[in-house]
């Protein structure tokens, strides 16, 4: 389908500016719940559709790349807009740019022929592997995951884009029980080879929920310092100040930096950088969901705010650069980190540890910030893999707590670790320790 | 959706069988999601999403397959079915379904007046418009100073429908009406260095007739002011152990979230639930409650009528007099406990296999009035406005409501903001010393339930529960 011609159908049909978004995904996944094998195989193609007329704006999404029904909801699409209240602000879509990036390595062919037999083949060799050294484990699940997204975008303003992208992902979940007490985690990787190392995650995984049996209940409120491993920091951050560094959060007002640029917002050992061209980052890409050339931002320099991230609407409202952060979910486009790094005065990871006398430590964490109020900073959330340490060694795993606290006041002090990961939120953080936090 | 679709899938039908296919499932879909938001005073979007694609589910030697397309064309039929019998050869498990009697039906979902397609544009541009400017008004009424700034204003109409055709080589074809439309208002106001948030809304499944009605509109929209102006002044909630009574929506949460879950048949069967082996045992108090049903009281929450496995649904009980009375089952987990499916078979669409879904999950009723309820208590809090949380398969949880009130010797003194109520789902269940008889059940067409991937929607709610005590934390 040549998307150009659907953009002048809808420029010859009463619109003023037309883009068109095609995505093709596939994926495939091979998943183990307990025994149990499932086994699946999707194709989709969604073309979103957003078109001006005046300063009216309407998109519409259909699950179709094909020229009828692409061409009715430009029909449609003019109608809802031609009957909208206009929108003073809008300034015209991007004419895009020359892209600041090329070989991104994201995407790999031998990948992307690898099938479901092999899929299945891997999971047969893990759980075997898992098993023998599970003990009184329990292997609860294990699924690989393989997607691919092609995605092209043409507008009537001169961008014509396209980007290819693909990874597999491997996810183990375990569980265990001992004198009546039970508890799970769980370990992940991901890449762009037709193979991962997943022995080590297995065995790291296994080895983390033996050790959880072993939990005791930690008695009173702990107000001391807290490190967050890296995926529990990505998690933290992700809900949180992710969220408000965008030029969304400050247009729509509900960011609390948004009369904050040049001013120090956390420790002046943070720096944090958005970086959406990362060479092989799992968010990488060419291009924007607008079609504009994504790039580097620095956000935060040394704990001053330096610069928000925008789309092309964001950053002509607030009279900034576009950073190439238009992200779109379903029809709606806003703005999103891509690869968000931490960067910092590092510590190596044992001195770290080592150099506070009593140290709560946090692992994992997957799911259990997306409560925070990132309005506010106000947190509150169940930590389930708990460490305490004394002078760097740990003295015992700790029944599940919560954690609660403002993240944004405990990033006015923090220290960071040299154990870089690159986690399933794509921040590539390592563990920090942060103070006026509370757990209980 | 009918002649077309049916020779559809029976082509699809037919060829399965030809391959081998020993059953076969074909679901397709047909549904529109429409959104208008209206933000800080302007239209942000006025969005119109068309999801149509057909997902295939086939058994070859009692091992099962799944593939989808969103390409209606032959040729992206037939690659799918390629696809879905690759994927049950490569399969080494056995997977037995529970029987089903074929029948043909349309499920229809007929108590409404408005289909939001019957609904011109305009009329809902007009409603968020409404909406929008109420708020604006009511603020400008009720600010308590000069200092007083309303931040962001955010007004969202959602209107979800279409139909689901669900038919198998057994001979069941069904068509699946679904329906959800919700209105949102969400604000935020600032005085000085305080900021108050509050999110209220409307949520049906019939119609927009709930919608439309400006009563409705009227009393979020004022709602909304009020709650995020209280939320500027309201106090720290106590910390420790306190009595607590919980709204309807503060409810639905530990009953979805909390024990929702560890009843779904597939945890059940594999033995991740701590319910497992645990039929028939007594595990909360006398007072407890906790069904899941797709058509709850008074056609309230979300109706679903027939699960995406072509089972009509029932209202399953979960708990009652505190007794685990059992889990909710797909057609495979039935099996694999020698039970039958309790429609709780769902897919997000027609792109994702079908797992056990929850669909409204609520405490059921007592014999308590609100009023008693907050005279019985010396010293606690009444938690307002569910703001999630997390709740592990083990049952510890942690929950936030938004605001509530703080109550000393029987009488409300003061708001409150940020509770977080949080511990153990079975010692809160031993905890329930009482529920109101009137509960109300809500859903609406933005957020859901998520499991493995798959986000669907779902009704939560109940009665106001008193329970004796609770730990609170957070402010």
């Amino acid at each position: 389908m040549n998307l150009k011609r659907i953009v002048n159908y809808a420029l010859e049909n009463g619109a003023n500016e037309a883009e068109i978004t095609k995505i093709k995904t596939i994926s495939r996944v091979a998943k183990l719940l307990g025994e149990k094998l499932t086994t699946t195989s999707s194709i989709q193609i969604e073309t979103i559709i957003r078109i001006i007329v005046g300063k009216s704006i309407a998109s519409i999404k259909v699950s179709s790349s094909e020229e009828a029904i692409l061409k009715d909801s430009v029909d449609k699409a003019i109608s809802i807009a031609k009957n909208s209240p206009p929108d003073p602000y809008w300034e015209g879509l991007t004419s895009g740019g020359k892209p600041t990036a090329d070989k991104l390595e994201i995407w790999n062919e031998d990948l992307a022929n690898l099938d479901i037999k092999t899929m299945v083949n891997y999971l047969n060799n893990d759980l075997k592997y898992a098993k023998n050294i599970a003990d009184n484990i329990k292997i609860v699940g294990i699924s690989y995951n393989y997607n691919e997204s092609e995605i092209m975008i043409t507008n009537s303003n001169g961008v014509d884009a396209e980007d290819k992208i693909n990874g597999l992902f491997f996810l183990i979940e375990t569980k265990g029980k001992k004198n009546g007490y039970e508890a799970s985690t769980f370990g992940y990787t991901r890449g762009r080879e037709p193979t991962l190392n997943t022995e080590q995650v297995i065995e790291n995984t296994i080895s983390r929920n033996k050790e959880l049996l072993n939990a005791e209940k930690y008695q009173g409120i702990y107000d001391q310092a807290i490190a967050l491993d890296p995926l529990a920091t990505a998690t933290t951050l992700f809900f949180s100040i992710a969220r408000v560094i965008t030029g969304t959060a400050v247009m729509e007002g509900y960011s609390p930096f948004k009369d904050k640029l040049g001013d120090e917002i956390t420790s002046r050992n943070l720096t944090l950088i958005d970086n959406g061209i990362l060479r092989g980052g799992w968010n990488s890409r060419v291009y924007d969901d607008e079609g504009y050339p994504r790039g580097t931002t620095k956000i935060i320099e040394n704990g001053v705010l330096n610069a928000f991230i925008h789309n092309s609407y964001t950053a002509k409202r607030l009279g900034q650069s576009n950073t190439g952060n238009a992200v779109r979910r379903g029809t709606t486009l806003t703005v999103g980190i891509t690869n968000l790094i931490i960067k910092g005065k590092t510590k190596q990871y044992n001195k770290l540890l080592s150099s506070y006398d009593e140290l709560i430590l946090v692992r994992n964490m997957p799911m259990n910030a997306h409560t925070t109020n990132y309005i506010t900073g106000a947190l509150n959330m169940v930590a389930t893999e708990v460490y305490y340490i004394k002078k760097g060694t740990i003295e015992k795993v700790l029944k599940p707590m919560t954690l609660s606290g403002n993240i944004y006041q405990s990033l006015m002090r923090l220290e960071l670790g040299d154990d870089y990961e690159d986690t399933f939120y794509n921040v590539i953080t390592p563990t920090i320790v942060l103070e006026g936090l509370k757990m209980a | 959706m009918n002649e077309e679709l049916l020779e559809i899938s029976n082509k699809i039908i037919n060829k399965a069988e030809k391959l081998g296919a020993e059953w076969v499932e074909v679901r397709i879909q047909d549904t529109i999601f429409e959104q208008i938001q209206y933000l800080n005073n302007r239209l942000k979007e006025s969005t119109y999403n068309r999801d149509v694609g057909v997902g295939i589910r086939l058994m070859i030697e009692n091992k099962l397959g799944f593939a989808s397309t969103s390409g209606l064309s032959i040729h992206d039929i037939e690659k799918t079915l390629e696809e879905a019998y690759k994927t049950a050869r490569v399969s080494r498990t056995q997977i037995n379904l529970s029987p089903i009697k074929p029948y043909k039906k349309r499920f229809k979902i007929d108590d409404y007046k408005y289909h939001p397609k019957d609904v011109e544009y305009k009329e809902k541009l007009n409603i968020v418009n409404e909406l929008n400017n109420l708020v604006y008004e009511e603020f400008r009424n009720k600010k308590g100073s000069r200092y007083d700034k309303i931040e962001t204003v955010n007004i969202r109409l959602g209107m979800y429908y279409g139909e689901h055709y669900i038919s198998t080589s057994e001979g069941l074809e069904v068509i699946s009406e679904e329906i959800l439309n919700g209105l949102v208002a969400s604000v935020v106001v600032r005085k000085e260095d305080k900021r108050g948030d509050a999110y209220t809304y409307i949520g049906s499944s019939r119609g927009l007739d709930k919608i439309l009605d400006r009563d409705s509109i009227s009393k979020i929209g004022r709602d909304a002011v009020k709650f995020a102006l209280e939320k500027v002044s309201a106090k720290k909630a106590p910390s420790g152990y306190y009595p607590v009574i919980t709204s309807p929506d503060v409810s639905g949460v530990f009953a979805h979230e909390s024990f929702g879950h560890m009843s779904e048949g597939d945890y059940g069967a594999s033995g991740a639930s701590p319910l497992s082996n645990r039929l028939g045992e007594q595990i909360g108090s006398e007072n407890a409650f906790i069904y899941d049903s797709g058509v709850p009281p008074n056609n309230q929450g979300f109706i679903y009528l027939v699960d995406s496995e072509g089972v009509p649904t029932k209202t399953v009980p979960l708990m009652e007099k505190g007794i685990f009375k059992g889990f909710m089952h797909s057609r495979e987990t039935a099996a694999d406990m020698n039970t039958e499916s309790t429609g709780n078979g769902r897919a997000q669409d027609y792109s994702k296999p079908v797992i056990v879904r929850m669909r409204n999950t609520y405490f059921g009723g007592g014999d308590w009035d609100l009023e008693e309820m907050i005279k019985d208590i010396k010293e606690g809090i009444i938690a307002y406005d569910e703001r999630g949380g997390q709740a592990e398969l083990s049952g510890t949880f942690s929950f936030t409501a938004s605001r509530g009130y703080y109550i000393k010797n029987g009488e409300i003194q003061y708001p409150v903001r940020d509770i977080v109520l949080s511990g153990n789902i079975f010692d809160m269940l031993k905890n329930i010393r009482g529920a109101t008889k009137e509960i109300e059940i809500n859903a609406i067409p933005f957020g859901g339930c998520g499991k493995e991937g798959q986000g669907v929607y779902v009704g939560l709610g109940g009665p106001y529960l008193y329970i004796s005590t609770l730990n609170i934390g957070g402010g």
